[in-house]
């Protein structure tokens, strides 16, 4: 038989960008999965990126991941998010065509030599001496291996609600997997419930298109992958319509036979994706919630009810759609639900994903707790990544919270507690200036190359792009004449110029575009050779390094403080029980999540200001 | 320290009196009070209970009155006791000794108020008020003190921090989840609240000199021309013999001070050397020394006689009371120079005293004894504000840009917070998200 280095459990998108990456570090990767042909199926929206999240799969593209490629070539339509607002929360989204998008990762991944994939039910780890040994399958066989990352999902022990029904089951229509959660718990692993949910699926033809608002992608679309260079998608509609007063009369009325409010599930479940029934309930006031109607393929009969998430019964769900104009005559293909699922509190693991207690053993995806494809993806691609340098003997890849999105989810991950499905929102970065969509690239390429995830042509590449940024933004340190300006700066209503002056400054003032200065400050650069979302890039980088100076340099100040607290790092063998002058809860948090240094520590959520000056003394003490 | 241990120390001053109070606080507190009553059943909850206290040699030395505070029902937040003995020094000693010996240590000057804020029972505004509340030397200071040791300052820093986060939340909402283009009622909202914000942050900003004085008492100086009678004032003022007077030009030479107060406003009354062209060493030396009191003073007492002019001034900005003296030999009629502002005083049988000491009070700015307001009274609160007043006026130029960069606000918002965290606490990104989950419809 096969021998494996690397066993990685589900295929999902965690599961499939942890195999990608242990794949690339040359390991033997097993990816065992309950079923093959489902693997990279989007369980919920038919969509990728948003808010915050097209960050993510930018920073997943840079570090060599699948996500942001997939996309492209599945995209129904493109549209960059906050484009009115700040350029750090422009973000980019897409929705996709959920079989062309599993189709094509499907294909990568069995053309992907060094990755095996099987159909199986992984029960069991092989423990010998606190390391990892082995898989077991339900069928009793046991895979040999050094390392197994856990990216089991939505699946371990899931339940279905619909109103008062019950289905086990870990997506609709597949089965739950049983077994991991009991032995991991008997091994002395925490574990949670938490609740998701999704909204209803619509026959196409049931619903009067007429009575509907269009919406489309943009004109000009921006991809999500630097690898994409052939990028031309189509821009199909989605559309909106809004609910109204009879139909919120008929979900409040049945409230309490929803299994949120019922009391039949336990979990917490995401307060910023709430069930419509909690929306009409919390939000009384709002007279209507606008619904968006969404193609889960292209020429699908099939459509996503986005914004109608609910765990209402099936019969409540089709009368309270009914009310709403355009869907009069709505015919369901599958109603929408909640799912309960079990989780194993991330703090139990260190910043590169591998348990505190079991070597070699990595978990990712939503049995950390998250969300979302994006930050499942995420997590797999450090977890695999890491599993395989483990192995290898090498270096891991750790990001900061300066450094990226991902830096950010695992670090809040390792140190917050889980009350409900973790998101990721630009709030949770507090150095959101410095982590913008368009400057990935600059942040994660070399960490990439000397994580041996990217090969040298395509950072190559990138050090290209990135040296015509800095050649551009130089060029500014150059005068402009008052009369090269003067129309550009009537035309934003700024006074003109006295004298001549650094274009720099003048392109600092607001309204004022590089594309007002005068082009001979840029003769003999040329960047003709690449496509048009990446010259804008350039120019909106170069935007954003002069209009933007002052706050990214504060920024940077700060991170510089806190990579010196950071710097603190807490001996292993320290007693937090035994320091009384803790505050109770302080202490448990601290012995639990035993943080690294005191940066974490500082983040940990209920350890106040008063238990860091205590552990600071002792630390201070110690030494 | 901070390693949890028992700590014990007499709670009231050294010398005789009628009672002394040591306390005891620790996890080893409720051991160390059985040894020291001789295994007796321990005092109920807060309940003050007579018991024999023990040497180590098991002989009774003293009937005491002891109180017994569980954890976290406490001062301190740990198991603490009251031991309230008789007032001798000698046996207060023994007493604290005996402790010592039974597992306590001595405990550091302020340990029994850090314990206190370390776990959790005051906040840091609290904890600083604790030791201006045992300094306070006026009754405006006591009661300043006392308001903010209930917490009402840390109020004020409170609703300034709820106030930042719903402007906070409305900004991040907007940035994070809401997929709107615009929104016509976004930036009257902001700018309403920034603008109220501000305005509050102001007011308490303002209130810092205030504050400080209250508890560092004014500087008030008398000063003016030599033998215009300026000790004699100074007792008089102060009802004291506190300092030498005689006919005999210059016999002030060093600068003297006396804390006291005027209605409950407290004031250290400075006594200068008379000004004057001088080849005296040491009178020349206590001249150097009046100018520097002058430069400081709040309130300049220039003092005059019918014989010696006012001396003029070049401070600016600092109130100057003039006072004319010896009223009692002069034969100006004070009634007919009433308009003219100057104190007709007679230092010498004190008429006039009590309307100068009203003056006084008035021109310090202080209305009514029972001065009621809050003011900031330390320099790091004093800083944490004025940072967060900083950082409020770069948001409003933000604000008032167009288009307006919400990114950036979120940047100068932080800072602010951050201003008031210094006081209050680590404010953390979930604490916005929740403030954004609590008041907004979000999902798609």
């Amino acid at each position: 038989m096969k021998r494996f280095d690397i066993v990685v459990v589900g295929g999902g998108h965690a599961g499939v960008e942890a195999a990608l990456a242990s794949a690339k570090q040359g390991c033997e990767t097993l990816l065992v999965t309950l079923d093959a042909r489902a693997i990279a199926r989007m369980s919920c929206n038919p969509a990728i990126g948003g808010l915050a999240k097209g960050q993510i799969v930018r920073e997943i593209d840079v570090l060599g991941g699948l996500m942001g490629e997939a996309a492209d070539m599945s995209g129904l339509q493109f549209k960059l998010l906050n484009r009115t607002k700040g350029r750090s929360v422009w973000s980019p989204r897409a929705q996709v065509d959920k079989r062309r998008y599993e189709r094509f990762v499907q294909e990568v991944i069995h053309n992907t030599s060094k990755i095996s994939t099987r159909s199986g039910e992984v029960v069991d780890i092989v423990v010998k001496s606190n390391k990892i040994r082995g898989v077991r399958l339900n069928s009793g066989e046991i895979i040999n291996c050094r390392a197994v990352v856990l990216t089991c999902g939505t699946f371990l022990n899931g339940i279905i609600h619909i109103g008062e029904k019950k289905i086990r089951a870990g997506r609709m229509g597949e089965a739950a997997s049983h077994g991991i959660t009991e032995t991991l718990v008997a091994r002395g692993f925490k574990a949670g419930r938490l609740k998701t949910g999704t909204p209803p699926r619509l026959l196409k033809d049931s619903i009067d298109w007429s009575k509907t608002v269009e919406a489309i992608g943009d004109k000009n679309p921006v991809p999500f992958s630097y690898r994409s260079r052939k990028f031309r998608p189509k821009n199909v509609p989605c559309h909106t319509i809004n609910t109204n007063e009879p139909c919120h009369e008929i979900i409040e009325k049945n409230r309490l036979r929803s299994s949120m409010f019922s009391g039949d599930v336990t979990g917490a479940g995401p307060r910023y994706c709430p069930s419509i029934e909690d929306k009409i309930h919390r939000f009384a006031h709002h007279s209507s919630h606008m619904l968006y109607l969404e193609p889960e393929w292209e020429d699908s009969d099939q459509i996503y009810l986005n914004g109608f998430s609910t765990s209402l019964p099936e019969s409540t769900q089709v009368q309270a759609l009914k009310k709403i104009r355009g869907l009069e005559n709505v015919i369901f293909l599958r109603p929408g639900y909640a799912i309960e699922y079990d989780f194993f509190p991330p703090a139990q693991h260190k910043q590169t994903l591998e348990s505190k207690f079991i070597d070699g053993l990595f978990f990712a995806g939503q049995i950390n707790g998250t969300s979302g494809y994006e930050e499942a993806a995420a997590q797999g691609l450090v977890a695999g990544l890491n599993a395989a340098r483990m192995f290898l003997g090498k270096d891991p890849l750790v990001l900061n919270r300066d450094e990226a999105y991902i830096g950010v989810l695992i670090d809040d991950l390792i140190t917050k507690d889980t009350f409900e499905p973790y998101r990721m929102f630009t709030s949770r970065a507090e150095f959101r200036l410095l982590l913008r969509y368009s400057n990935a690239d600059s942040r994660l390429a070399e960490k990439a190359l000397n994580a041996d995830i990217i090969s040298t042509k395509d950072f190559e590449w990138f050090a290209k792009k990135l040296s015509t940024t800095s050649e551009m933004i130089s060029r500014l340190g150059q005068s402009v004449e008052p009369q090269e300006m003067e129309k550009a700066l009537e035309k934003s209503g700024e006074p003109g110029l006295r004298q001549k002056q650094p274009a720099g400054g003048v392109l600092k003032r607001p309204g004022i575009s590089l594309s007002d200065l005068p082009p001979r400050l840029f003769k003999g650069l040329d960047i003709s050779e690449y496509p048009g979302w990446i010259r804008s890039e350039i120019i909106s980088e170069t935007e954003t390094a002069v209009k933007y100076k002052g706050y990214i340099k504060r920024q940077e100040e700060q991170v510089a403080r806190m990579r010196q607290r950071g710097s603190y790092t807490i001996p292993v063998d320290i007693d937090y029980m035994a320091m009384s002058a803790l505050s109770l809860e302080g202490r448990e948090k601290l012995e639990f999540i035993r943080p690294e240094t005191l940066a974490q520590a500082m983040r940990i959520s209920g350890v106040t200001p008063a238990d860091i000056s205590v552990l600071s003394l002792c630390l201070a003490k110690r030494t | 320290m901070i390693t949890g241990d028992t700590i014990v120390a007499p709670a009231t001053p050294y010398g005789m009196s009628g009672l002394a109070v040591v306390r005891i606080s620790g996890p080893e507190t409720k051991n160390i009070l059985a040894g020291l009553t001789g295994g007796r059943t321990l005092p109920g909850k807060r309940k003050a209970s007579l018991r024999s206290l023990l040497n180590t040699d098991g002989e009774k030395f003293e009937e005491a009155l002891v109180t017994l505070f569980y954890s976290p029902a406490s001062y301190t937040g740990e198991d603490l006791a009251e031991i309230s003995v008789h007032g001798n020094p000698f046996l207060v000693q023994q007493t604290v000794d005996i402790i010592c010996r039974l597992g306590a240590r001595l405990a550091e000057p302020g340990e029994f108020t850090q314990r206190a804020f370390l776990n959790g029972r005051l906040d840091l505004i609290q904890a600083e008020s604790v030791a201006a509340l045992i300094h306070s030397r006026s009754a405006a200071a006591i009661r300043l003190n006392y308001r903010h040791l209930r917490g009402d300052l840390s109020d004020s820093f409170n609703n300034i921090k709820a106030g930042l986060m719903k402007l906070i939340g409305r900004v991040e909402w907007w940035l994070d989840i809401s997929e709107d283009e615009s929104d016509p009622e976004m930036m009257p909202f902001l700018k309403q609240a920034l603008a109220d914000l501000i305005a509050e942050v102001g007011l308490l900003v303002d209130t810092f000199s205030t504050g400080k004085k209250i508890n560092e008492g004014y500087l008030v100086v008398i000063a003016g021309e030599p033998n215009v009678g300026k000790s004699t004032l100074m007792n008089a003022l102060t009802g004291t013999d506190r300092a030498i007077t005689s006919h005999i030009p210059g016999t002030t030479r060093d600068t003297l001070d006396y804390s006291f107060s005027i209605e409950g406003i407290p004031i250290t009354l400075v006594d200068t050397a008379g000004l004057r062209e001088t080849d005296d060493l040491l009178e020349t030396k206590g001249i150097e020394r009046t100018r520097l009191h002058l430069d400081k003073a709040d309130l300049i007492l220039n003092v005059c006689d019918e014989i010696m002019p006012f001396v003029p001034h070049d401070r600016i900005g600092v109130p100057i009371v003039f006072v004319h003296n010896k009223s009692d030999i002069s034969e100006i009629n004070i009634k007919n120079r009433a308009e003219d502002k100057i104190h007709y005083v007679s230092a010498l049988n004190g008429d006039g005293i009590n309307t100068l000491k009203r003056t006084i009070k008035t021109t310090l700015g202080i209305s009514g004894a029972g001065t009621d307001i809050l003011a900031l009274t330390t320099a790091r609160q004093h800083q944490a504000l004025v940072k967060c007043g900083a950082a409020l006026k770069n948001t409003k130029e933000l604000l008032g840009q167009e288009p307006p960069e919400l990114e950036l606000v979120s940047v100068e918002l932080h800072d602010a917070i951050a201003g008031i965290d210094m006081i209050l606490g680590k404010t953390t990104p979930d604490e916005i998200l929740n403030s954004i989950f609590g008041s907004f419809c979000v999902g798609k």
